[in-house]
């Protein structure tokens, strides 16, 4: 059994988005349109951890940096967040995140370069270090190699927002510090770091260890925000159709749109930001206008250093990071 | 989230009479319900949202060919759960109304005379859910949550003690109480604890009209954060038109629940009987 209809209410337009089954979904329109903030709330920035937030005093918390046998230094919660915080803008993809999920958002972070934090500390890298193994208070653990210290570079924040003055980074998305890694999926960017080893021996990390891609390098992927898949609407509306681009450290060249399953394909307008910058998503739009029919709507993402996402909208392997364009049906009534 | 729609089934069969072999009830109804308190399933906290559920099912009642009266009967509804609640993407908060449709609790029962001489009975009851709550809403990824629940997911199994009496030919009173034994089918874990479920009600016969009030309800044995208490009253009406066909409606609220939504719920079905 499948139903579609429409109802029209005062005020707003609810759409069937989607029929799974018997299931259905309706989403009021007048949200449809409402465009993506190029800097995510801090209160809507995705959320998402292993094994729950871990429970302990941020008075407690101290950050060990470490060989494989000694702790070389450490440093507690007061005296890291008085250190002079610089600004980086970052965006954060879920490896997991695909286009029903879509778990991607930007922010502006404050904190410094790893690296800093170590000359700050008196630290030196060992010798014979091949990996940087991190360890969150939630038990959560992964590693990166030794030599992204500094060519990605990687970050350690302790304060997050879409505005400055920024705000002390919750509980939520890692408080009292976490660790950015440019070029990597979230499930590098450790949150709630409690210990840095500079290890000689490689590491398998939490979600490695599940299956998951252990490089965890960013795939050129764009996600169609709205309209939803399986939207019914009239020839008289109208329709915007937003989205994101994202390839990590890549820059995002070009976004394109194709409302016939990628027979054909137009330019998208880029939104954001005005240049491509690394690290940071594109936001991008398309004004269409509806015609009685159906319709299959799909995006197609060039970067900067000539990745393109995939053909196939469900991507090539989700245990990698999704890397194609989504595809989105919808049907426009007369 | 779950809805509380299959109480007005069970509260409304059953009792101190036994069908004697030949007799037959059987019912096609429809069922309403809004939420007043929309509460997250298996505990007391409560949701932004609402809730409006619709129930469609057939029930039946049969005499054994027994020479004692021995009845079983039968209810197995579509269910119907619309609930709103707000989703997020990363476009922004969305309002969403998501709706689930599934088969929902088949309830299977038996009962017996006690006596001839007057209307006791024992019986057993045993409600098993035709869906499962972990796939409801799996097709939507971040927006599962929002799909409500078609039932509690629960085996429960009832041993009953069913009395009546009738205090004039236009009047009656019948009431029953049992004990509850309920098991998680749901696969999520839960811990349930047995209840003493109860049921009464009283009616007058007025021409081809019979007037009936109902309160049933069930208190568990020990009041957990998880399983489900609650205690509901209504008014319910049977109009019979011709020999052995009636139209009956009838209403339900929950005045006071653990672990559940409360709201206001209606009904109407078209029934025979011999």
């Amino acid at each position: 059994m499948r139903r579609r209809d429409v109802l029209l209410s005062a005020g707003s337009t609810l759409i069937v988005t989607r029929v799974a089954g018997c299931d259905s979904l309706r989403i009021a329109s007048d949200a449809m349109n409402a465009g993506i903030e190029p800097l995510t709330p801090v209160d809507k920035f995705y959320v998402y951890n292993c094994c729950g937030n871990p429970d302990f005093a941020e008075a407690d918390w101290l950050l060990e940096l470490r060989d494989d046998d000694t702790v070389l230094a450490d440093i507690d919660a007061a005296t890291l967040h008085a250190l002079p915080a610089q600004v980086r803008e970052h965006t954060l993809q879920c490896i997991g995140g695909n286009p029903k999920t879509q778990l991607i958002n930007n922010s502006l972070w404050g904190g410094m370069p790893l690296r800093e934090l170590l000359d700050e500390l008196g630290v030196e890298v060992p010798a014979g270090a091949v990996e940087m193994v991190f360890e969150g208070m939630d038990d959560y653990h992964d590693s990166i190699p030794v030599a992204d210290l500094d060519d990605a570079p990687v970050w350690i924040v302790w304060q997050m927002g879409p505005s400055e003055p920024l705000e002390p980074l919750n509980l939520n998305h890692g408080g009292p510090a976490r660790l950015l890694i440019p070029g990597r999926y979230g499930i590098k960017n450790l949150k709630w770091i409690r210990s840095i080893t500079f290890s000689a021996t490689p590491h398998v990390g939490y979600w490695p260890d599940r299956g998951w891609d252990a490089e965890a390098v960013y795939k050129c992927n764009g996600f169609i925000a709205t309209p939803p898949d399986g939207t019914s609407i009239k020839e008289d509306d109208e329709l915007v159709v937003i989205g994101t681009a994202y390839a990590g450290s890549d820059p995002i060249e070009r976004v394109e749109f194709s409302e016939d399953d990628g027979a054909t394909w137009v330019d998208a307008t880029i939104d954001y930001p005005q240049t491509p910058i690394p690290d940071v998503w594109t936001l991008w739009r398309v004004a269409w206008t509806p015609r009685k029919g159906t319709y299959t709507f799909r995006a197609r993402v060039t970067s900067v250093g000539g990745q393109v996402s995939v053909d196939d909208p469900d991507g090539t392997d989700r245990l990698i990071g999704y890397d194609g364009g989504m595809a989105v049906d919808i049907k426009v009534k007369g | 989230m779950e809805l509380l729609l299959p109480l007005l089934v069970a509260s409304a069969h059953a009792g101190g009479w036994t069908r004697d072999k030949g007799q037959y009830y059987v019912k096609a109804g429809a069922d309403v319900y809004v939420a007043l308190t929309y509460v997250e399933p298996g505990t007391d906290e409560p949701v932004d949202g609402s809730y409006f559920g619709q129930q469609y099912g057939a029930y039946a009642e049969v005499g054994l060919p027994l020479p004692h009266p021995v009845q079983v009967s039968a209810s197995a509804p579509l269910v119907i759960g619309t609930a709103t609640g707000e989703g997020a993407t990363v476009s922004g908060p969305l309002s969403l109304r998501a709706t689930t449709v599934r088969a929902g609790d088949l309830r299977l029962a038996a009962q017996t005379a006690l006596t001839k001489k007057a209307p006791l009975a024992a019986g057993v009851e045993v409600k098993i859910p035709l869906y499962d709550n972990t796939t409801v809403g799996e097709d939507f990824g971040a927006f599962a949550d929002v799909f409500p629940e078609p039932g509690d997911g629960q085996v429960d199994g009832t041993a009953w003690l069913f009395a009546g009496a009738s205090p004039s030919s236009a009047t009656f009173v019948q009431g029953a109480l049992g004990y509850r034994h309920r098991w998680d089918a749901s696969g999520q874990g839960f811990e349930l604890v047995d209840g003493i479920p109860f049921a009464a009600s009283g009616g007058v016969t007025t021409g081809s009209f019979l007037w009936m009030a109902q309160v049933d309800g069930i208190a568990n044995l020990v009041s957990d954060e998880t399983t489900r208490q609650y205690l509901s009253v209504g008014p319910a009406a049977m109009w019979t038109f011709t020999d052995g066909l009636a139209l009956e409606l009838r209403g339900a609220t929950e005045l006071w629940a653990r672990n559940a939504s409360r709201g206001i719920g209606a009904g109407i079905g078209l029934s025979a009987r011999k």
